[in-house]
């Protein structure tokens, strides 16, 4: 293999890349701008921020402590109360299309059931259709059982018993993850799912304009018939694109903690954990091992598939099936027991970006050894594949 | 009436040995043979044209020539180098325009010819100035610095030229390099072509459908059919034994006869 020439190859190929705003915009601006939209917007949509959790209420009751709740609800953060005197006809409608979030009645007699030691019930209307009614709801579940537990504080009291006396178990909850990488779990899931999503559809754009795309163009026959070998352009095509992936990483993972900083400022809670671990200088010799592996077996699968269909459609066609059994794959981690999620990690692309979360969990033990020579073997079957479909002839010819 | 298989004046017609040969050139894809048993040598200096209708076999001859893809059976080699044995030594020797070539349109002109000077082991002040020289030679010297995108079809054909003379390769291989040009611009292009071939001294395949176009440059001519040689001479030669006027006269009286049962 020339290795000068496999560089001009790269250099022209990153140069082309440096040219295309589309592709500059899929790999970097798109995962810097819309990973903290997808994953703050959302929230910041559901919250009190944006439009207060308005409550219906009816009260049959009027007696203290049905006023006493309705006043709670009026004082809570972000809710707007509107007292009726009956529940409209339509109120099904009104909680259909927001007017509404939550409605509740208070039936007649509600406060003398509670003072007289028997239950009482309050009627909550939601629309589960509405993720903001669902969120009202527990706000005002929230309220009320606050109350409630004070309730019984004094009634245990008045009887000379304490709290514990309803409540005589206590969970204590230990993370066992280890110092500095605490709470990873979740979080490792979305970086997996983020880098298949981001970093494998940004190098995707350009993977398949410089293979099959030049099909396409016709610029590939002269390319073969130069003396560069089928090595060499395999190699250039290859390495120009880890520069892109690696960029993109970089931009999905800055997006993620950028997301996580409006949630910080907007919502004034952490939000995610993103930024503890971006912060952590322990996670940059994670993503040594695990980025490079990961962004040539992409690129070398992108590449295979690129160069065997003969046309961007058919190629597009693969990519959206590989990217959605990829991005699958890392979702799967969220629900399965650790020990299955392990088998997940032999799964070319996706287990590489799956296995960066035991990485972080359990450090560079003989399990992520052996799964990072695994899948780096992945890399060189892939490549020799790309390789044995860019010398077949149907390359360039498959009639006279 | 000229009938398929004349053969005029094959051998001595060259002075020097020849550049091309192909003896017996055989591919199949499938089924379907796409070349049979084609035998044919171009020499230094000359332009040969490869003449015949839409699937006669043309394209298929000049990718194995180009070492794009490998014939079943037979021989070709170019400047004695075996286009299956030494692929990397054939394609050197090469300079090639495919059909419906293009170019990369994100890279200037000057980029493009940079690009396969390097490829071709080119480099500094030797590939700069063939670059300028030979974007002088095709008139794109004012247009240099600009993406290829922008070009006209004429200005990218010409480019496309330009980056197959790159390398100074002593066999030019031409697959309709003037199709769908407009009229001056296809002009310019045969110019360039007939002046290099000669000045030069390289040996050149023609690939057309243009019979002017063929008679005007080409110093001998192949005429294929079904991936069979049918005919091969000069074009004067071949009008005088047929009794027509001009190729495409000769070339229908050819194929037309190759039809019949």
């Amino acid at each position: 293999m020339n290795l000068g020439r496999t560089i001009w190859i790269m250099r022209k190929e990153a140069l082309e890349v440096l040219r295309d705003r589309r592709a500059l915009i899929g790999a970097i601006l798109f995962p810097l701008i819309l990973m903290p939209l997808v994953s703050q917007v959302s929230l910041l949509g559901m919250s009190p921020a944006i439009a207060k959790y308005k409550i219906a209420v009816v009260n049959h009751d009027n007696d203290s402590i049905a006023s006493l709740i309705v006043q709670l609800f009026t004082m809570a953060n972000g809710t707007d109360v509107v007292t009726l005197d009956s529940l409209p006809v339509d109120i099904q409608q009104k909680l259909m299309d927001s007017t509404y979030d939550v409605a509740m009645v208070f039936p007649a007699g509600f406060s003398s059931n509670i003072t007289d030691g028997l239950r009482s019930e309050v009627d909550a209307m939601v629309y589960p259709g509405s993720t903001r009614s669902l969120i009202a709801l527990s706000v005002f579940e929230q309220i009320i059982n606050a109350f409630e537990n004070v309730l019984v504080a004094q009634r245990l009291e008045s009887v000379h018993l304490s709290p514990e006396f309803t409540d005589p178990i206590d969970l204590s909850v230990t993370d066992v993850g280890k110092e500095g990488t605490q709470q990873t779990s979740p979080l490792g899931f979305m970086v997996s799912f983020f880098l298949v999503v981001s970093a494998f559809s940004a190098m995707l754009g350009i993977g398949l304009e410089k293979s099959v795309g030049e099909k396409d163009k016709g610029t590939l026959e002269a390319l073969l018939a130069s003396p560069a070998s089928r090595t060499e352009i395999l190699t250039g095509k290859l390495l120009s694109l880890l520069p892109f992936g690696l960029l993109s990483i970089a931009a999905t993972i800055t997006g993620l903690a950028l997301g996580g900083a409006i949630t910080s400022a907007f919502m004034g809670q952490t939000g995610t954990n993103l930024q503890m671990i971006t912060l952590d200088p322990s996670y940059i010799p994670i993503m040594l091992v695990v980025a490079p592996v990961f962004l040539t077996q992409a690129a070398a699968l992108i590449l295979l598939f690129g160069f065997f269909a003969k046309t961007l459609k058919e190629a597009q066609t693969y990519s959206g099936i590989v990217t959605f059994v990829l991005s699958f794959g890392t979702v799967l981690t969220f629900f399965f027991p650790a020990y299955i999620n392990r088998w997940i990690c032999f799964i070319p692309v996706a287990g590489m970006a799956v296995l960066q979360n035991f990485y972080i969990s359990e450090g560079f033990s003989p399990f992520v050894l052996s799964i990072v020579l695994v899948q780096t073997v992945y890399v060189i079957v892939l490549l020799r594949l790309a390789l044995q479909i860019m010398k077949a002839e149907r390359l360039v010819s498959s009639s006279a | 009436m000229l009938k398929a298989g004349v053969v005029v004046g094959e051998q001595g017609m060259q002075a020097d040995s020849p550049s091309v040969i192909t003896k017996n050139l055989v591919k199949d894809f499938g089924k379907l043979r796409a070349v049979n048993g084609l035998s044919f040598e171009v020499g230094p200096g000359e332009v040969v044209g490869l003449l015949g209708p839409n699937g006669a076999g043309k394209t298929t001859t000049i990718r194995i020539l180009s070492t794009l893809i490998q014939p079943t059976s037979g021989e070709a080699s170019v400047l004695g180098h075996d286009v299956v044995k030494e692929p990397e030594a054939v394609r050197s020797s090469e300079g090639i325009v495919f059909e419906n070539t293009n170019m990369y349109g994100k890279l200037t002109g000057a980029e493009n010819l940079e690009y396969y000077g390097h490829l071709h082991g080119m480099d500094g002040d030797v590939l700069r100035s063939r670059v300028q020289e030979l974007l002088n030679t095709v008139g794109l010297s004012d247009r240099a610095r600009d993406k290829v995108q922008d070009f006209s079809r004429g200005m990218k054909q010409r480019l496309a030229i330009a980056r197959a003379l790159i390398h100074d390769a002593p066999v030019l291989i031409l697959d309709e390099p003037t199709a769908s040009l407009d009229v001056p611009a296809a002009r310019s292009i045969r110019d360039l072509i007939k002046s290099t071939t000669t000045s030069e001294r390289k040996a050149t395949i023609l690939c057309t459908h243009n019979m002017l176009e063929a008679q005007y440059l080409c110093s001998r001519v192949v005429i294929i059919n079904r991936g069979m040689k049918v005919a091969e001479g000069t074009p004067e030669e071949l009008e005088r034994i047929s009794d027509t006027h001009g190729l495409e006269d000769v070339f229908l009286q050819l194929i037309r006869s190759e039809a019949q049962p």
